[in-house]
């Protein structure tokens, strides 16, 4: 049996959570492709962007772990504004002073856009957008992973995640084939950016030599704390 | 994928994005001139502030949310 450090599990969780709904949001786009110019094309500009970050990830991953404290510095800075525009945003949706991310609304309007026409063999314009849409959200998950992963060397578990996370939008996907309209996206949004901003607090901190109570016990501690004050802050702008 | 974009995905806001920087740079500071401070001074100080700052920056765009109300109403509110 595989047992996880704490800050591996974050990392597996945090990179599933994120790489979740940005795979959900190009489901999207590739659906109304599909349904408007060709599974072909749709699923070929997905692909084509897949294996370009699978590439990149492949490459660039194991050597995110980086030992050097000023690195690490600059990662833990960069997690932590990472997550901190991911918990901003999705405070302000849950507050309900800015509209939610609309599933069927960017369905809709994918496929306006698109029309109708169907063109014999290769389209390139359902092709063009379809792998736009893959390779713009999924920069965001290599970008996910690549933090989580770097201060504490968790690239495995982080990627891991990330796959978990593209098999099961693939297999959502396939199986419903249209937009997913109940899943509750800004929640998932609000974790992330709270462990984004648990894992950004404890690297900068062990970068300049804090003493964090409990080592690596400290992150789940964290993510309570980033979770009580963005519930506090939901509460507080509501009213 | 425009630099801009990939850039902008790290920029939570201006004031927000150049506070994180100072406040660990502050930190690590305040540690190196004072070795005797209480080892729990720099975790808090490292907690407390992005806290404050992520609150100060929503409270902020909330009010100026408030003034300019968006055209687009939300679909439910409440996380999730």
């Amino acid at each position: 049996m595989i047992i996880l450090a704490p800050h591996e599990a974050g990392a597996a969780l945090a990179a599933f959570l994120a790489s979740f709904v940005e795979f959900l949001e190009a489901l999207t786009v590739v659906l109304a492709v599909g349904a408007t110019r060709g599974w072909r094309n749709a699923l070929g500009g997905a692909a084509a962007a897949t294996v370009l970050l699978a590439g990149v990830l492949a490459i660039a991953g194991p050597r995110a772990a980086l030992p050097a404290a000023p690195l690490r510095a600059v990662i833990g800075v960069l997690t932590l504004m990472f997550g901190l525009r991911w918990l901003r945003k999705a405070v302000l949706r849950a507050a309900g002073l800015i509209a939610l991310h609309d599933e069927a609304e960017a369905y809709a309007r994918t496929r306006a856009r698109l029309g109708g026409k169907r063109v014999a063999g290769w389209d390139g314009v359902a092709l063009a957008a379809a792998f736009q849409v893959v390779l713009m959200e999924g920069t965001e998950v290599v970008l996910i992973v690549a933090a989580v992963a770097a201060g504490g060397g968790a690239f495995l578990p982080a990627s891991l995640g990330a796959l978990g996370a593209l098999v099961a939008v693939v297999l959502l996907g396939v199986t419903l084939h249209r937009p997913m309209t109940r899943i509750p996206e800004n929640a998932m949004k609000c974790g992330v950016g709270i462990m984004l901003c648990a894992f950004g607090t404890f690297w900068a901190g062990e970068a300049i030599g804090a003493q964090w109570p409990g080592g690596a016990w400290a992150l789940p501690l964290l993510s309570v704390l980033w979770a009580g004050a963005a519930l506090a802050m939901i509460q507080t702008v509501r009213a | 994928m425009k630099p801009r974009k990939i850039i902008s995905l790290f920029i939570p806001e201006p004031a927000l994005a150049a506070f994180v920087p100072l406040w660990v740079a502050a930190a690590w500071l305040a540690s190196r001139a004072l070795p005797h401070m209480p080892e729990s001074v720099l975790p808090i100080m490292l907690g407390a502030g992005p806290i404050a700052a992520l609150w100060w920056s929503v409270h902020r765009a909330a009010a100026s949310l408030r003034r300019q109300p968006q055209e687009v109403a939300p679909r439910h509110t409440g996380v999730g």
